[in-house]
């Protein structure tokens, strides 16, 4: 029985229509979202001198502890100098107001992220909706991913943090001492439909935090004056300054 | 009888350093236990200076275990005869040494109980995965050889068959030891002092230099005992390959000073200033020094007077250990770190618990070494 | 000579006892727990018949560190945390030193989970700033 060409090309086209059918449903469904922070360095401007509310948010809600050895100390996001975050960017005629504000700086959650790539248990890993994600059951504590990011965004339990956490969220485990740890993007506040308590903690709603296909975040992104940490080390990274 | 003092003397120095290194492991063990309980706060490292002592000891101590190629490739694959009765004691000294680097990572980890997670949960792309296997693969050859030359000496049979590819395939083997520990640092985007092509070059380089100098130093120390009688053409040989490799070494330093310097780029010019030449403890201090006493070394194996003295000899090989292990078994590591990725400089010194954990760490190595050492004195002499 | 000889094993077997002996102590605790302790129920409250526990108890005794892990795995590792977590269990068994702690102490087993994770069901609200809109 021969086949005629016709007959076998349009088999062939259904079934690759039929095998691509899955793909094209489930690029809508669960195709993960790429998450991504914008935060507008001009609103950060306008809160009170010393604000530190990101901050104070993050870390009740994570058990961080407030260890006052500068050396053991664990912060999960933070206010740096504008200067030390952009070297890049000072230049005569910058504003001043500019050069002397205070930029909160975090775990930019790369695409492309150098500790990942290091890391020899996986404790630390890429989650699809780009978040890099912590294992704290399986880390070692051998410390090569803080050698091996380039923004200083980890920190390590040199000592036990229970005796120096203010107050204990139950809700979210601490840590032990001899793991390393960052910001995680408030993966757990995430699965419940919150936003990170950063974002949601912020007096003049400088943080803009979603998709990085999302309208708003677009929209945000558009400006061109964004920022982004150290480009020009390829590690991509996910949140954005807005200068 | 002459012959008999000085034996019981040799015993006295024997039990001496025997006692002391088994002092210093116990030591060791009870500073260890402390960190255990306390963490590793008990150290001075700190957050933004993460890697300090006991990394850095981990990678010199690769290096000298990586230097046994430096007497396997001229016996193996150029009928060095002279360095026969030397190849075992480089692979007992590369045994001592890969311990030695093993015990330091592990009192380096925040959670040693979950050390095995390595095996467990293999990272190809992790360069520290690479040199838990490459290194485990050395020990496994380094034994094998050393026990099979011990053996073969012992009853006198030439060597087996299967001894000498194992023996070309360890060096390969040694030279990857430590290019995989250089490219744990060298990989890294945001370490600029670390982040130069040349370090594997420059790392191999001074463990080439550093690893046959402590060689030399056990052959002088040893001479007048039975069993170690090295030929002078062997002491020869290997301080030209001290010499020589001291060379490199300096050579790929001029180089990156170069590079970093003229270049201008702000991170690598900064790195490096900091790294060499800023004077403040704990910071570039250790490196300064270092590359000072480098130089008088490399100066001083030219003089004759000092290759044809044993005193000056034994004197000039430790002051390249001292110089290497300096630069290597604690600069290095700490330069890397300064300035932190915001701009910080944190100074790093080591804690008195600190230093007692490396001291027990060394007391494990002397006592390899030792137990080594006599073996192959023992089977020489039977 | 033979005084050297016949004393040629007493090392050996010395170091074999030193070496051997913490594993003896936990084998013989174990073994010791096993005949000598009598089971006692695990649930300290009347049993809520609207609520189940989400394995039956034998199943539970068996597999429940298995389960435990495979659970950890799912939440941190998949992300997927609509499901029982480690403080499902305290709803019901609501004191641990009766629950993980009896059997485990017995047998000289101390998992580390409690080390980080909290294990009772008291929620702290998250403590945000004045000023937190």
């Amino acid at each position: 029985m021969s086949c005629s060409r016709r007959t076998f090309l349009a088999g062939m086209s259904a079934i690759a229509c039929a095998g691509s059918l899955p793909r094209l449903c489930a690029q809508s469904a669960e195709n993960p979202r790429r998450l991504a922070l914008v935060i507008d360095l001009a609103r950060c401007r306008q809160a009170r001198t010393g604000c530190d509310l990101c901050r104070q948010a993050c870390h009740s809600a994570h058990n961080v502890p407030s260890i006052p050895d500068r050396a053991h100390e664990i912060k999960w996001i933070w206010d740096e100098e504008f200067k030390r975050v952009f070297p890049e960017e000072v230049r005569p005629g910058l504003p001043p107001e500019v050069a002397a504000s205070s930029v909160p700086v975090l775990c930019n959650h790369c695409d492309n992220p150098p500790c990942v790539r290091v890391c020899p248990t996986g404790a630390t890993f890429v989650q699809p909706n780009g978040i890099v994600a912590m294992d704290e059951h399986r880390c070692i504590g051998c410390r090569y991913c803080m050698s091996a990011c380039p923004y200083g965004s980890r920190s390590f339990n040199y000592v036990d943090p229970r005796p120096f956490l203010r107050a204990t969220n139950a809700d979210y485990p601490t840590r032990a001492k001899g793991v390393v740890e960052k910001c995680t993007f408030c993966e757990e506040r995430l699965a419940s439909g919150k936003r990170p308590a950063c974002v949601e903690a912020c007096p003049v709603q400088a943080m803009t935090f979603g998709d990085i296909r999302d309208p708003a975040i677009q929209a945000r992104l558009a400006s061109t004056r964004i920022l982004r940490r150290r480009p020009e080390l390829g590690t991509s990274p996910y949140v954005f300054y807005i200068l | 009888m002459s012959s008999t003092s000085s034996r019981s003397e040799r015993l006295r120095g024997l039990t001496l350093v025997v006692a002391a290194a088994l002092l210093a492991v116990a030591a060791g063990l009870a500073a260890w236990w402390v960190q255990l309980s306390r963490g590793l706060g008990i150290t001075g490292l700190s957050r933004d200076v993460s890697w300090g002592l006991y990394v850095s000891q981990f990678t010199f101590f690769v290096g000298v275990a990586a230097s046994a190629v430096m007497v396997a490739v001229p016996y193996y694959l150029h009928n060095f005869k002279a360095f026969g009765r030397l190849m075992v004691f480089g692979e007992v000294l590369a045994i001592a040494a890969l311990v030695m680097a093993g015990l330091f990572i592990v009192v380096d980890l925040g959670q040693p109980g979950r050390v095995l997670n390595v095996l467990l949960y293999p990272s190809p792309r992790s360069l520290m995965f690479w040199d838990m296997v490459s290194l485990g693969g050395y020990l496994a050859i380094s034994l094998v050889l050393a026990a099979t030359a011990l053996l073969t000496e012992k009853r006198n049979l030439p060597a087996q068959n299967w001894v000498r590819p194992l023996a070309y395939l360890s060096i390969p083997w040694a030279v990857s030891i430590h290019t995989v520990t250089a490219f744990l640092y060298a990989g890294l985007p945001g370490r600029p002092f670390w982040e130069t092509a040349v370090l594997a070059p420059r790392f191999l380089a001074s463990a080439f230099a550093s690893g046959p100098s402590l060689l030399l130093l056990i052959v002088l120390v040893t001479k007048d005992k039975p069993g170690f009688d090295t030929r002078p053409e062997a002491v020869r040989t290997l301080t030209s390959i001290i010499r020589y490799a001291l060379a490199i070494n300096l050579f790929l330093l001029g180089v990156e000073a170069f590079t970093a310097l003229y270049s201008q780029l702000p991170g690598e010019m900064e790195a490096w200033r900091m790294a060499f030449l800023d004077p403040r403890v704990g910071v570039g201090l250790w490196m300064w020094v270092s590359t000072t006493f480098n130089l008088i070394a490399f100066g001083a194996l030219f003089v004759p007077a000092v290759r044809d003295q044993r005193r000056y000899l034994a004197f000039a090989a430790a002051m390249v250990v001292v110089a290497i292990w300096m630069e290597k078994g604690l600069g290095f590591i700490v330069a890397g770190f300064e300035p932190s990725p915001l701009g910080y400089v944190t100074r790093y010194l080591p804690t008195f618990l600190e230093s007692t954990i490396v001291l027990g760490v060394w007391g494990v190595g002397v006592l390899i070494l030792i137990v080594g050492l006599r073996l192959a004195s023992t089977v020489r002499t039977a | 000579m033979s005084s050297n000889r016949t004393r040629a094993w007493l090392l050996p077997v010395v170091a074999g006892v030193v070496i051997l002996s913490p594993f003896a102590y936990s084998v013989g605790r174990f073994a010791w727990a096993s005949i000598f302790s009598t089971p006692r129920p695990f649930l300290q409250v009347a049993a809520d018949p609207s609520r189940r526990c989400v394995r039956d108890p034998a199943w539970m005794r068996q597999n429940h560190r298995v389960f435990l892990q495979e659970l950890r795995d799912k939440t941190v590792r998949e992300g997927i945390r609509n499901e029982v977590t480690l403080r499902s269990c305290s709803q019901c068994h609501k004191d641990k030193a009766q629950f993980c702690d009896k059997c485990h102490s017995s047998v000289n087993l101390h998992p580390d989970c409690f080390e980080c994770h909290s294990y009772s069901t008291t929620v702290h609200p998250v403590v945000l700033p004045e000023g937190a809109p």
